[in-house]
């Protein structure tokens, strides 16, 4: 699915943070990783979750509007999506 | 171990190496020790001549000399340590015992509790000797004890024994040196403290009661937690769970409440369930998350308590009940309670009942040591009361019925009613707050009843300790340690206690070691175990997704690993359980992993787990571990794979690294900076400068001023200042226009198309005006109150393209004016006109469909009342030619046009020499009062008629404003009531 029709952030999809510069460290981040791409790319079309993407890290993995957890959550639990709540 | 459980333990090991009723020295005996000289002299203040005499003689002094010499030698000799070894050689067998009591107590008792020990085995007769011996001796002084330390010279002396105040109560301090060089035989010992040792109870075996013991009470606390982790039970403001909750709770217990729980306002009025309550809760197995007010179930501690053996848990458990908030003294059948003030009342509050518990406890197991007690032996229940009493009378109560400064000033210089005694007070001698059924005053021949009669007569602190810390004694046996299967208590046929016995468990519980049962079915297990592992395993799991456990109760632990994730059917020799989706889904949510329920499955079933269980368990955990959510984390991010690839390939990257998320990101265990400081570089010139460490972006902290407005729809992000996570939130409702990455900085325009994408993802205005608020720079402290950093124009748009705004709706229509704005109130209230009204655009303006106008103007010419359209304003000629004459008007013959100019003429000239009467025309108006809208729109009319010149006019005015009374006419002004 293509992000960018829902955001216009230039690090949604894979652009570095920092070109040229050091490792970045990303503090106090919600990340969802799922067991496939394709469940991901399922969840991202039958949920509100492509709303909530702040970055796409891999085909699997991304990172989520941290403030939107409540939310996001229970919108995945009852499209049957949910997911195990690390701390 | 848990720290609350090596507390709750360790509070109970102390008790095995002290006597009975032991408590801590007194910290007032180091002060007494290290007393300045002029202090020293007020322990002599007040003693007769004869007093110091005496103490003079026992310390092999000159006795002749003068008081003044006497107290100085006294003072001089008083830390002698030979002195003091002589004086302690010299005592009484009945003194020694006093001292030995004195330095059990701590060192420092209340004089009248020292008193009632010794009078209780030795009489008052030889309680006053011994009181004289260890005051002449200077083995003890007496003392009051304050807020501010401790006082001597208040206690009122005069003999040796003569000893007074009005203040707080006389005590005994013991002679600092007397601790380390009095130590009684350990013969002695024994028979201080077992003066009146326990014996069997001869009379024919009592009936063994029926109180649920120790197996019901860990069914319940299985049950009880299991409620706590599957159902959100919030805290009341008392931080317990409310009235709801507990009723359910009771419902699930092996043993209910008696009587009606909903009749029960609090918690705390319960018996059983509130004590397995307060249990888990000073376990903290159950705890409040004081950020949500829930209570939450510690699975660790609920693990590691399910998981000890028997006789550990029930000393677990007697150690939470020591220091928990559960009231037995309230619970005593045979006592009534008045409502009296806390500092009035003895009914002893937490802190003297946890004393008394320990008190009670260390009793026991000093019997146990001595061998008193063996289990399931009767022992007589009378004689225990007896020798609490010896040992501590006031180990509940305060005893001490001399002058109490708190009583005094709490109370309202009442005495004792006999007629009404509602208060609950009787006098100092006796027991405040409450009665006792057992001790009816003798009814009267004749009249009304008193309350002494029906609910009590007042107890005496001096011979009453049976009914009310005997009955203490009997409820604790019978409630709380029989619930935890520690003692049993037998009544006899009228219900009065008779006879009490420790079990097998208790004893174990008190010794810390395992019962002899224990240890039997331990070695059984063991041995089963070596020959047919499979036979002490506790689970049949079947293919219908029915599980048993056997023997749970032996079991408990893997009771509650299966509570987990399984619903509970039926609990009995065997529990039943039934593994369900939901149940899963339960155990997963709550932390447990797929493959921990299917090993703790097969491991501990006897027969093999069926395929189709494990096949639908890990069926249901795949899909539950099918998106894992992290809340919280960090994550590395490289800025090339070979980075990444260097950095994982370091020894100790597995300590940092939890995994690699792709090729440029991994999820990292949290680092407090890279030198563990906390000064971990936030920005891009902190990190530059820093070389090798990373840059730290805190999605959590959205900086103000790291977004500014250049121009009314750009936003530019600061450089320097620039994350994925800001740029998202602004990508959400607007456009990207530029980005430099080298720089962190980004440029993003606010555009219409953007605003829609932000209202489908649910986005405001106010959300994103929220946002901005926290983004852009703040305004200044100082200055103009609220500063908008968002330029009007801004706002307008993004109200617009986010929803606040609906849009607008636009129809062509004419306005229709009258000079009159009744007239056009009169024309459309009518229905006809109804429909063509569009609104109002003033009083005197009528908005009119422009599809309508048309039929309205020629409805309103037949009405009389032409409408001059567009451009059609008549001429005066035109006017009068249209003009009709008036109704009530004599319809003469035809006027010709010079007629009616001359009469036009007449009437403007006319009208102008009305002008002059406008102002009395106006103070007529307002002296009838009549400043209403007709009357002002009338005022409007006439002024506008007469075509008032502007200066006139204004001149009207400034009169007005300079004589406001005017406006009031000729009325005469209402006197205030200010003005008389």
């Amino acid at each position: 699915m293509d992000l960018k029709q829902f955001n216009s952030s230039p690090t949604l999809e894979g652009a570095t943070t920092w070109e040229g510069g050091p490792n970045v460290v990303h503090r106090n981040v919600a990340l969802l990783e799922c067991a496939s791409p394709s469940i991901l790319e399922e969840a991202l079309s039958a949920t509100p979750l492509k709303f909530a993407v702040v970055r796409r890290i891999s085909p699997a993995v991304v990172l989520v509007d941290h403030a939107q957890l409540g939310e996001l959550v229970k919108f995945l639990t009852k499209k049957g999506y949910e997911p195990r709540i690390i701390s | 171990m848990q720290n609350i459980f090596e507390l709750l333990f360790d509070q109970l090991d102390k008790l095995q190496d002290a006597s009975p009723g032991q408590r801590p020295l007194s910290p007032h005996l180091e002060t007494l020790g290290k007393l300045p000289p002029y202090a020293f002299k007020r322990i002599l203040e007040g003693y007769s001549v004869g007093a110091l005499q005496v103490m003079a003689a026992a310390r092999g002094l000159d006795t002749q000399r003068k008081r003044a010499q006497l107290e100085q030698d006294l003072l001089k000799t008083f830390n002698d340590t030979a002195a003091v070894k002589r004086a302690l050689e010299r005592l009484s067998p009945a003194g020694r015992e006093g001292l030995f009591h004195l330095k059990r107590m701590g060192g420092l008792v209340s004089l009248e509790t020292w008193r009632a020990t010794m009078v209780n085995r030795y009489g008052k007769e030889v309680t006053e000797q011994t009181q004289a011996e260890l005051v002449g001796n200077l083995l003890a002084v007496y003392a009051t004890v304050h807020t501010y330390g401790v006082e001597f010279n208040f206690p009122y002396k005069n003999e040796l024994t003569m000893v007074g105040s009005y203040g707080s109560p006389v005590n005994l301090l013991l002679h600092p040196k007397a601790v380390g060089l009095f130590q009684p035989t350990p013969a002695e010992e024994k028979a201080y403290l077992q003066r009146d040792t326990l014996k069997p109870f001869t009379d024919p075996e009592p009936a063994p009661p029926t109180t649920p013991g120790f197996d019901s009470l860990l069914a319940d606390l299985v049950g009880i937690t299991r409620y706590f982790e599957q159902n959100k039970v919030k805290a009341l403001v008392s931080g317990e769970p409310g009235k709801r909750d507990y009723q359910k709770l009771n419902e699930g217990l092996s043993v209910k409440e008696p009587g009606d729980v909903k009749a029960a306002k609090k918690m705390e009025e319960l018996g059983r369930l509130y004590f397995l309550w307060t249990l888990l809760k000073e376990t903290k197995i159950v705890s409040l998350n004081p950020s949500n007010d829930l209570f939450q179930v510690n699975q660790a501690a609920s693990e590691e308590f399910f998981a000890l053996p028997r006789y550990r848990q029930a000393r677990l458990l007697l150690g939470a009940w020591v220091r928990s908030g559960f009231n037995e003294f309230r619970r005593i059948p045979t006592l009534h309670f008045y409502r009296m003030s806390y500092y009035e009342t003895s009914l002893p509050d937490t802190v003297k009942t946890t004393q008394a518990r320990f008190f009670l406890l260390g009793l026991l197991d000093f019997y146990r040591r001595q061998e008193s007690l063996l289990p399931e032996v009767w022992l007589d229940f009378p004689r225990l009361v007896r020798a609490v009493r010896d040992l501590d009378t006031a180990f509940l109560v305060d005893h001490d019925n001399s002058a109490n400064q708190y009583r005094q000033g709490y109370r309202y210089e009442y005495d004792y009613d006999p007629v009404f005694p509602s208060q609950g007070y009787f006098g100092d001698e006796y027991y405040a707050g409450f009665t006792s059924s057992l001790k009816l005053a003798p009814p009267k021949s004749k009249g009304v009843r008193l309350a002494a009669e029906i609910l009590g007569a007042p107890l005496k602190l001096g011979e009453d300790f049976a009914l009310v810390e005997g009955e203490w004694l009997a409820q604790v046996i019978a409630e709380p340690l029989s619930w935890l299967g520690i003692a049993e208590l037998a009544r006899d046929d009228k219900g009065r206690p008779v006879a009490f016995r420790l079990t097998d468990l208790g004893l174990a519980a008190l010794a810390d070691r395992p019962s002899e049962r224990e240890r039997q079915q331990t070695e059984i297990h063991r041995q089963v175990s070596a020959q047919s592992p499979d036979l002490t395993k506790a689970l049949l799991v079947q293919p219908n997704f029915d599980v048993m456990v056997l023997a749970p109760l032996e079991n408990l632990a893997l009771l509650r690993q299966v509570d987990r994730f399984a619903d509970q059917t039926s609990m009995g020799d065997v529990a039943l359980y039934r593994i369900t989706k939901d149940s899963v889904l339960r155990g997963l949510r709550s932390g447990l992993r797929g493959d921990e329920i299917s090993t703790t499955l097969q491991d501990n079933s006897r027969v093999p787990v069926a395929s189709n269980v494990l096949q639908s368990l890990g069926d249901w955990a795949a899909e539950f571990e099918r998106l894992v959510l992290y809340e919280s984390c960090e994550v590395l991010e490289t800025p090339d794979s070979a980075t990444l690839d260097r950095l994982l390939a370091q020894p100790d990257a597995a300590r940092h690294v939890i995994k690699r998320l792709g090729p440029t990101f991994a999820l990292v265990k949290p680092v407090r900076g890279a030198a563990g400081n906390g000064l971990e570089p936030t920005n891009i010139s902190s990190a530059a400068r820093n070389g090798g460490l990373p840059l730290y972006l805190d999605y959590q902290a959205l900086r103000p001023g790291s977004v500014s407005f250049e121009g009314p729809f750009l936003l530019k992000v600061k450089p320097g200042a620039g994350n994925p996570y800001l740029y998202y939130r602004l990508g959400q409702f607007a456009d990207l226009e530029s980005y430099a990455p080298q720089k962190f900085t980004a440029t993003f325009r606010l555009t219409a198309a953007a605003g829609q994408r932000a209202q489908q993802q649910g986005l405001t205005f106010e959300s994103v005006i929220k946002f901005l608020e926290m983004v852009l720079p703040q305004p200044a402290r100082r200055g103009k109150s609220s500063v908008d950093p968002v330029a009007p124009d801004t706002l307008l748009a993004l109200k617009g393209w986010l929803g606040y705004y609906s849009p607008l709706q636009a129809e062509p229509a004419l306005t229709i004016q009258s000079t009159q704005a009744a007239q056009l109130r009169d024309i459309f209230q009518l229905e006809e006109f109804q429909s063509a009204l569009l609104g109002w655009a003033g009083p005197n303006i009528a908005l009119v469909r422009q599809g309508e106008y048309e039929e309205v103007a020629a409805r309103l010419a037949d009405l009389g009342m032409p409408v001059n359209g567009p451009g059609e304003t008549p001429t005066f000629e035109e006017t009068l030619a249209n003009e009709k004459p008036r109704r009530g008007k004599r319809s003469g013959p035809e006027e010709t046009v010079a007629e009616r100019e001359r009469k036009a003429r007449e009437k403007k000239e006319a009208e102008q020499r009305a002008q002059p009467n406008l102002r009395e025309k106006l103070a007529q108006q307002n002296g009838r009062n009549a400043l209403n809208l007709d009357s002002i729109l009338d005022l409007m009319d006439m002024v506008a008629g007469h075509g008032v010149a502007p200066e006139e006019l204004e001149r009207l005015l400034e009169d007005l404003e300079d004589n406001p009374d005017l406006l009031w006419g000729n009325r005469v002004r209402r006197k205030r009531p200010w003005d008389y």
